[in-house]
């Protein structure tokens, strides 16, 4: 609970209306979109910097634990304020402030969506790179603070590389300034590098500079059905020994083939064992050929048949099934739990492998979702969480999908992060050392632990 | 430094691996007489934290150093300490073609490198003007870049994962191999431009790249400045090349004079670089002559002329300094405002009779200005610098002198961007390096710790 002179300086600093405390709304602040809970002592919706700032200052000289949210779709409880305290609201500021299209810089406020923003820079040719699945509701301070992923990365990389610069409140309630929109030439140190997925440990971002991409001039979009996993994970690695590099590379098993035809009646073959959704982007010229070049390696290595877009419409055909793949496979159980366990690439068919097997030790069911051409793989684990024995058994299943991942040489976490659901996990990756690094850091900005305590980066 | 320490480098490493020469040890310093008083070469990640280790315990400062290309430009001249020379960490540990990783340690250069990762068709794209000499290790350092950071970015790009000797003399590991990864604060990137300050990277996960199929590097010379920057940001807008240079007049006078002519004539060249596909670079290059081929004289390099072409480049420095040394300014700027700046910083130099050479990364809004007057009558040049700096705000970019020493403006202009900023730098660097052994003069901290040794003058 908070003290009556916490709750009435909170009123002072945002106003009588941006503070609740009523249960229901503390208990609509609890969660994320895992399924983790934590109830908040006080829910404040913030406009700007300065009142961020305030809140801060009084959460130190307090020492409250403070939870930044944008739109709460984490995937890892980030957001979720397990430790009570106070949780500052990001989506009132939503603003829109520049676009710059021939400089190729965006600055948005953190409340503002992902797919908010990439609208608005359409009409210039201008995209935004990082698409997570999540963008329509995702705000732009949950993609930074996550350093979210997408469909893109192999080729055009993720939220780090396409955001040059924030403004930025210290766990201090400090405001500073950080990176910026044109080429750093003084000698600074890379803070930014640190900050883009820091889970909301080391600051909140108030203003974000995004670096926007022109619109690639032509696309071409293949879905290749398969077999087996197997000819599906060759043909990944063969299409990019070959020297492509396409914008995507989107895989789905059986389960999930499964699921979303039964949901769509797209004409997927129910007994396929895989299918790749595959785009090349670039300059017109010489793309033909490597659209050619993929579809013959697609067959080379199995792949029973292979569609070619020849309009927008076909290309959106062609997107339905992995649009839809998580809210079709989400039908079959109540509850699901979405893991994005990472590894080599080339490894991508070991992992797939060892999953299935891991899904049908524990009796499991999986559906399994990759952005293949970077090796991160979705397990979408289906059950009931009512089931006290099913859910010993999920544990488990999570807890050997992390370890097979570090056993290929992968990570934890490729796109959604450590926050709790991973916590217990870090000793796994990290030594006490590589870990002890991290916490000095974390003090360096955080003296006095309030921002998103306990999350992360697992206390000494 | 006394012998008995000295001599313990000597049982950690073995007498053959630490050297009190005097000519060794200049070759591991920034600035004249400033040297350190010992060179020492570990055999591998281990041994450098061992050195580390005994550093702390004596207090003693320890400097990393490859093959000392980069250092000026993020060092401050010192006097004393160890030289940690990385030169025998030559290993590639693993090459995985397949995943376009490789696990390196840091003392190898990168033409090295490139030779090993070019029989897998494979290539790591930085090319720092300090040529392929350069080590792995420092290019991490200094996040170096060339003429190709428009198309390929900069070295932090193609980093992964790092192993890395804490300024306490502990080997921590960061990031991994894989391309998708958040399970840790990202000190993989975080460390790149560090400049040694905050620890020495030992090894390295490199992302490395498909060679293109095709690259073309023009060059065109146009008749007036104002066509070349009006084509450079044309040029950027259309045709998406991976390198856009513009050099003007003097330089390419300069360049001439230095034995290293350029293939065209006129008051400005470009230096416009197309890699990728083969019909697409083509496309690319048959628009250029469409577009330009009236105005400009266009000379498309084969590839000899393309080693030629940009060997010139490279020598622009050289070409400008000459004995005495000259002043290097680089501005960044928007990339819509970079043509104006380069011609009114030529009328400036024109009005003022000042000898003065642009070169531009137009791409990236990256110009630099050589003023041919010497580093150590920086003054006298005052009123032509604070011309171009307020040149520079006017158009909301920033303007730096890069070989002066005196980096009290950086400290203003970080103070600037919050009060905060310089104690939060302060206690980072000491969470991470208690006693202050880690190089001690790099430029990235020296105005944070000590605000005296921020004016320190070049030796």
């Amino acid at each position: 609970m908070l003290d009556r002179d916490t709750l009435s300086q909170l009123v002072r600093i945002v106003g009588e209306g941006n503070v609740l405390t009523s249960e229901v709304s503390l208990a609509t602040y609890m969660y994320d979109a895992t399924l983790l809970y934590g109830r908040p002592d006080a829910v404040v919706f913030v406009q700007n910097a300065e009142e961020i700032a305030a809140i801060l200052k009084l959460a130190n000289a307090k020492k409250i634990p403070v939870t930044p949210r944008g739109a709460g779709m984490g995937l890892s409880g980030g957001t979720v304020p397990h430790r009570g305290g106070i949780v500052v609201v990001m989506t009132r500021m939503n603003r829109i402030l520049e676009i710059d299209p021939i400089n190729r810089v965006a600055v948005v406020e953190p409340g503002v969506t992902n797919m908010e923003l990439q609208k608005a820079v359409a009409p210039y040719g201008m995209v935004y790179m990082p698409d997570p699945a999540s963008q329509k509701v995702s705000t732009m301070g949950g993609n930074f603070g996550e350093n979210a992923g997408g469909m893109r990365g192999i080729k055009y990389g993720v939220t780090k590389d396409h955001i040059l610069g924030v403004e930025l409140v210290l766990p201090t309630g400090d405001i500073v300034q950080i990176g910026g929109k044109w080429e750093p030439i003084a000698p600074e140190l890379n803070l930014l590098a640190l900050l883009i997925g820091s889970e909301g440990t080391l600051g909140i971002a108030t203003k974000i500079i995004v670096r926007l991409t022109p619109h690639p001039p032509a696309i071409k979009t293949m879905l290749a059905v398969y077999n087996t996993l197997e000819e599906a994970g060759n043909s990944v690695s063969q299409i990019i020994a070959h020297g492509i590099i396409p914008a995507t590379l989107e895989l789905m098993d059986n389960k999930v083939i499964q699921a979303v035809e039964d949901w769509l009646h797209i004409g997927l073959p129910l007994e396929a064992g895989a299918v790749l959704l595959i785009e090349v982007d670039g300059f017109e010229a010489g793309l033909d050929r490597q659209a050619e070049k993929i579809i013959e390696l697609c067959r080379a290595n199995g792949a029973i048949d292979v569609k070619l877009a020849r309009n927008a419409a076909e290309r959106d055909n062609l997107w339905l099934a992995r649009r839809t793949a998580i809210g079709a496979i989400a039908r079959l159980r109540p509850s699901y739990d979405l893991e994005d366990a990472t590894v080599p690439r080339t490894r991508l068919p070991e992992m797939l492998r060892r999953v299935a097997a891991i899904a049908e030790k524990y009796n499991v069911p999986i559906g399994m979702l990759a952005h293949a051409g970077d090796g991160n793989l979705h397990p979408l684990v289906l059950f009931d969480e009512r089931d006290q024995e099913e859910m010993e058994r999920v544990h488990k299943t999570r807890g050997e999908i992390f370890k097979a991942a570090l056993d290929l040489g992968g990570t934890l976490s490729g796109e959604h992060g450590i926050g709790l659901a991973k916590l217990d996990f870090m000793p796994l990756a990290f030594t006490e050392v590589d870990l002890d690094f991290m916490r000095r850091e974390r003090r360096a900005f955080d003296p006095n632990g309030v921002l998103n305590a306990g999350k992360f980066i697992p206390e000494a | 430094m006394e012998a008995k320490f000295i001599k313990e480098l000597a049982n950690l490493l073995g007498p053959e691996h630490v050297t009190e020469d005097p000519a060794v040890r200049r070759q591991a310093a920034v600035g004249g007489d400033y040297l350190p008083d010992v060179v020492v070469y570990p055999a591998d990640g281990e041994e450098v934290a061992r050195v580390v280790r005994l550093a702390n315990e004596e207090g003693v400062a320890v400097i990393p150093w490859g093959a000392g290309l980069h250092a000026r430009r993020g060092l401050l001249p010192y006097k004393g300490g160890i030289a940690l020379r990385l030169t025998r960490l030559q290993k590639i540990l693993e090459f995985d073609r397949d995943n376009q990783t490789a696990w390196v340690e840091t003392g190898r250069s990168l033409s090295s490198l490139n030779e090993v990762f070019r029989t897998g068709r494979l290539f790591l794209p930085p090319d720092p003007l300090e040529g392929g000499d350069c080590t792995l290790g420092g290019c991490i350092a200094a996040n170096a870049a060339g003429p190709r950071k428009l198309g390929y970015g900069t070295t932090k790009d193609y980093l992964l994962g790092l192993e890395i000797v804490s300024p306490t003399g502990e080997i921590v590991r960061t990031g991994g191999k894989t391309v998708k990864n958040v399970q840790d604060y990202d000190n993989t990137r975080f460390l790149a431009g560090s400049w040694g300050s905050l620890g020495v990277v030992t090894k390295a996960m490199v992302k490395l790249k498909p060679l293109p199929e095709k690259e073309v590097p023009l060059c065109l010379g146009f008749p007036r400045l104002e066509e070349a920057c009006e084509a450079a940001f044309n040029m950027r807008q259309e045709l998406g090349p991976v390198a856009l240079e513009l050099m003007d007049a003097v330089l390419m006078e300069a360049l001439q004079e230095s034995g290293h002519p350029l293939p065209v004539r006129g008051e400005a060249c470009l230096l416009a670089a197309f890699a990728g596909f083969t019909e697409a670079v083509d496309w690319q290059v048959d628009q250029v002559r469409a577009k330009y081929g009236q105005a400009a004289e266009v000379v498309e390099a084969g590839e000899d002329e393309a080693a030629t072409l940009w060997e010139a480049r490279r020598q622009a420095w050289r070409a400008m300094g000459g004995e005495e040394g000259a002043i290097l300014g680089s501005a960044s700027l928007p990339f819509t405002a970079t043509g104006k700046f380069v011609q009114e910083a030529r009328s400036l130099f024109l009005s003022g009779q000042q000898k003065a050479a642009l070169a531009a990364h137009f791409g990236n809004g990256h110009v630099h200005v050589f003023l041919k007057h010497p580093p150590s009558h920086y003054e006298a040049v005052g009123e032509v610098l604070g011309r171009l700096q307020d040149l520079a705000a006017g158009a909301g970019g920033l303007f730096l002198v890069e070989n002066i020493n005196d980096l009290a403006m950086v400290r203003r202009w970080v103070e600037g961007r919050g009060p905060a900023l310089i104690p939060l730098l302060r206690r980072i660097k000491e969470a991470l390096d208690p006693r202050r052994v880690l190089t001690p003069n790099s430029k990235v901290l020296a105005y944070v710790l000590d605000a005296a040794g921020a004016t320190e003058t070049a030796g």
